[in-house]
C-alpha cells in the first residue's frame, strides 16, 4: 500500500485532484480510497486530501501521517516545513513551481517540480491547477499510467472543461522536472 | 450473479446510488452536513429523468420524515436521510414512525451533536435515538451502505417486521470517503427487492375499500400489547437481517455476517469491540498482534439495534477481556455507549471479565491505529490480570 497526501486551498481542486487519482488506480484494477479533511469548508482555507492505493482492499479510515508522497498544489504551502511532516525517507514531493526548492529538512528522495499553475491558466483560463499535479505525479513517481489519467477525467469533466484539463494533464506530465535527491536515497537503503 | 461494475464513489454517492435502484415513490429530506450530498446526488438523478420518485422540499425534518411516512402508510415506498440536529429536531415523527411501525428507511449519516457546536464525525446522534424502536445498521465501507439501504427495505417492509430502518455512517470518514463500489444492476435489485407497485402491497395500508387508522389514542392494556408486539418485531428483525445477509449474498456475491461481524474471534484471548470505521483500523491491529503472538480479535457490530446481545455473549465466552471503542459519550453512565450494552451482554456469561470502555475519535478527530493500538493492548494487559482504568479517553490523557 503506497499513501499520498495532497496539499492545497479551498477552491484549488485538492479534493478532486485526489478523487480522480483514486478513480484512475481503480481503472487499473487496483483498490484506492481517498477522502478530504476539511474544517469548515470554504475557500482560501488550507486543506488536505489522503488517498491510498494497493493491490489489496483498503481497510484503514484514517488520516495519513506517513506519507509516501505529499503533492503540494499551493505554492505558499510548498515553502512550509510542516506540510512535509512525516514524509517517508526517500518519499516524492510534487511541488507547483516554477522552483523546486524544498524547505531545509525535508528528505525527499525524488522532487518534481512543475509550472502548474501557469499551465492551468493557459489552458483553463483559471488557478486550478490540480489536474496538471497529477500528471506531475505520473511523470515522478510511475505508480499510476498518464492514460488511466486521461482515461477518468470525462467522469469529472464535460466540453471545453475537459479538453483544457485533458490538455492540462499532458503539459503536466511533459514539464515536470524530476529531480532525484542521492542522499536520501542513499539514507533508506 | 449481477455484482455490478466497479466505480468510484463516496459514502454519499454509494447511498444516493441505492435508493435510486430501490424505486422510491418519494425523498423527502432537509440538508445537513455531512448528509447535503446525499441529497445533491439524489436530485441530480432526479433532474437526469432517473430518479421517477417525488421529491419535496421541506421546511425541516420533522416535515421530511412526515411526509415519508404518509407516502408508505399509503403503500408507498419512502426515503429520508439526516445528520446531528437534524435527526433531533425529528425527534417526535421518529417515535411516531417506528411506533406506528412504518417501514421508511432513513440514513444517518453520523455526526456529533451540539454543544459545543461542530460539524465534524462523531456517532453521538445516533446514540441520542437508540432506544427509539427502529432497527438500526452501522457501516465500515461505501459498498456495504449500497449493499445495506437495498437490505434495509426488504427487512423494514417484511410483513413479519414492518419497522422503519436507519442505515448508518460516520460523517467524513465514510460519507465523504471514495472508494470503488460495485453498483448492482436495476433488473438485480429489482429481483431481490420487488418494486412497490408489483408486490401487490402484501402490508396494510390506507385504504378506502377497507378503511383503517393509524396513529390513534391508545390507553391501558392494548398500549402494552402494542409495545410488546413492537419489541417481537425487532426480535424477528435479527433473525431476517442473518437470513438475508445470506440472500442478499447470493444474488450480489456480497455477505457481511448478519448483525455482527466477528474478526479472528474464535481462538482469541481477548476481544475489542467497535461500530463502524475503527473496525479497519482495528482489524490491522489484530493482525499485527497476532504477528507478535498475541490472539486479539475483534468483532464489529452492524446491527446496533436491536442489539445482537446472545451472538455477542456467545463470541466472548472463554475471553479474558474485552475492550470496547465509542465514538460517543453517554454522559449518564461516563463510558461510551456501546461499551454499556456489551457490558450487559457479558451478564449473560458465566465468569466475570474485565470490560474497559475506550472513547475517542469525538469531533473528527481520527481514531488512529496507535490510539487504537495502544487500546487493545491495554485491554490484553487487563485480561492478563493487570489494574486499569475502567474508562479510558484514547487522546485525552
Amino acid at each position: 500500500m503506497k499513501e499520498i497526501r495532497f496539499h492545497g486551498r479551498g477552491g484549488q481542486g485538492v479534493v478532486t485532484a485526489a478523487e480522480i487519482l483514486a478513480a484512475a488506480f481503480v481503472r487499473e484494477g487496483k483498490f484506492a480510497a481517498a477522502f478530504p479533511m476539511f474544517g469548515f469548508e470554504r475557500r482560501g482555507a488550507p486543506l488536505t486530501a489522503f488517498l491510498r492505493f494497493a493491490a489489496e482492499p483498503i481497510r484503514e479510515r484514517t488520516q495519513i501521517y506517513t506519507p509516501d508522497c505529499c503533492v503540494v498544489i499551493d505554492p505558499a504551502l510548498a515553502r512550509m516545513p510542516d506540510t512535509y511532516q512525516g514524509l517517508r525517507p526517500g518519499g516524492v514531493v510534487v511541488i507547483n513551481g516554477p522552483g523546486s526548492a524544498l524547505p531545509a529538512g525535508v528528505a525527499a528522495g525524488i522532487v518534481a517540480a512543475l509550472p502548474a499553475s501557469a499551465i492551468a491558466l493557459e489552458e483553463l483560463r483559471r488557478q486550478a491547477a490540480n489536474t496538471a499535479m497529477l500528471g506531475g505525479l505520473a511523470r515522478a513517481t510511475g505508480w499510476i499510467t498518464l492514460a488511466s489519467i486521461l482515461g477518468v477525467l470525462a467522469d469529472y469533466f464535460t466540453g471545453a472543461a475537459l479538453e483544457g484539463n485533458r490538455r492540462a494533464v499532458q503539459r503536466g506530465y511533459d514539464e515536470a522536472v524530476v529531480r532525484e535527491v542521492r542522499e536520501a536515497v542513499y539514507a533508506v537503503s | 450473479m449481477n455484482n455490478g461494475a466497479a466505480r468510484l464513489l463516496d459514502g454519499n454517492k454509494a447511498a444516493a446510488h441505492a435508493v435510486l435502484l430501490c424505486r422510491p415513490d418519494l425523498v423527502a429530506a432537509y440538508p445537513i452536513t455531512p448528509q447535503t450530498p446525499l441529497l445533491e446526488q439524489l436530485y441530480k438523478f432526479k433532474a437526469e429523468g432517473r430518479l421517477v420518485a417525488e421529491t419535496v422540499e421541506v421546511e425541516g425534518e420533522n416535515s421530511a420524515l412526515s411526509a415519508a411516512m404518509g407516502t408508505t402508510v399509503a403503500g408507498g415506498r419512502a426515503f429520508t436521510a439526516t445528520s446531528s440536529m437534524g435527526l433531533t429536531f425529528m425527534y417526535d415523527a421518529y417515535l411516531f414512525a417506528s411506533g406506528t411501525r412504518v417501514p421508511v428507511v432513513m440514513v444517518i449519516a453520523m455526526r456529533e451533536q451540539t454543544a459545543p457546536t461542530t460539524v465534524s464525525c462523531g456517532q453521538q446522534d445516533l446514540m441520542m435515538v437508540k432506544e427509539g424502536g427502529w432497527i438500526q445498521l452501522v457501516c465500515e465501507s461505501c459498498q456495504e451502505i449500497l449493499d445495506s439501504i437495498i437490505v434495509a427495505y426488504r427487512l423494514a417492509e417484511d410483513p413479519q417486521v414492518q419497522l422503519p430502518v436507519n442505515v448508518c455512517y460516520e460523517g467524513y470518514y465514510l460519507s465523504h470517503l471514495s472508494e470503488a463500489v460495485k453498483v448492482p444492476s436495476q433488473e438485480a435489485v429489482d429481483q431481490f427487492l420487488e418494486p412497490v407497485r408489483a408486490n401487490g402491497n402484501q402490508r396494510p395500508v390506507l385504504s378506502t375499500e377497507h378503511p383503517m387508522t393509524y396513529g390513534t389514542f391508545v390507553v391501558g392494556d392494548l398500549y402494552a400489547e402494542y409495545r410488546y408486539k413492537h419489541c417481537q418485531a425487532m426480535q424477528r428483525a435479527a433473525g431476517l437481517l442473518d437470513s438475508l445477509d445470506g440472500a442478499f449474498a447470493g444474488a450480489f456475491g456480497r455477505s457481511y455476517g448478519g448483525a455482527l461481524e466477528p474478526y479472528r474471534a474464535d481462538d482469541a484471548e481477548f476481544l475489542m469491540v467497535t461500530m463502524g470505521t475503527a473496525s479497519g483500523t482495528l482489524k490491522g491491529v489484530v493482525d499485527q498482534l497476532r504477528g507478535e503472538g498475541v490472539a486479539a480479535g475483534l468483532v464489529r457490530i452492524r446491527m446496533f439495534r436491536p442489539f445482537p446481545r446472545r451472538q455477542l455473549a456467545e463470541l466472548m465466552r472463554g475471553k479474558r477481556a474485552v475492550g470496547v471503542v465509542d465514538r460517543s459519550v453517554s454522559f449518564g453512565w461516563d463510558a461510551g455507549h456501546l461499551f454499556i450494552d456489551v457490558k450487559a451482554a457479558a451478564q449473560d456469561l458465566e465468569r466475570r471479565i474485565p470490560i474497559v470502555s475506550f472513547i475517542g475519535g469525538l469531533a473528527g478527530t481520527d481514531l488512529r491505529h496507535d490510539l487504537l493500538e495502544g487500546a487493545a493492548r491495554a485491554t490484553l494487559a487487563r485480561g492478563r490480570g493487570e489494574p486499569g482504568e475502567e474508562v479510558v479517553w484514547l487522546g485525552l490523557e
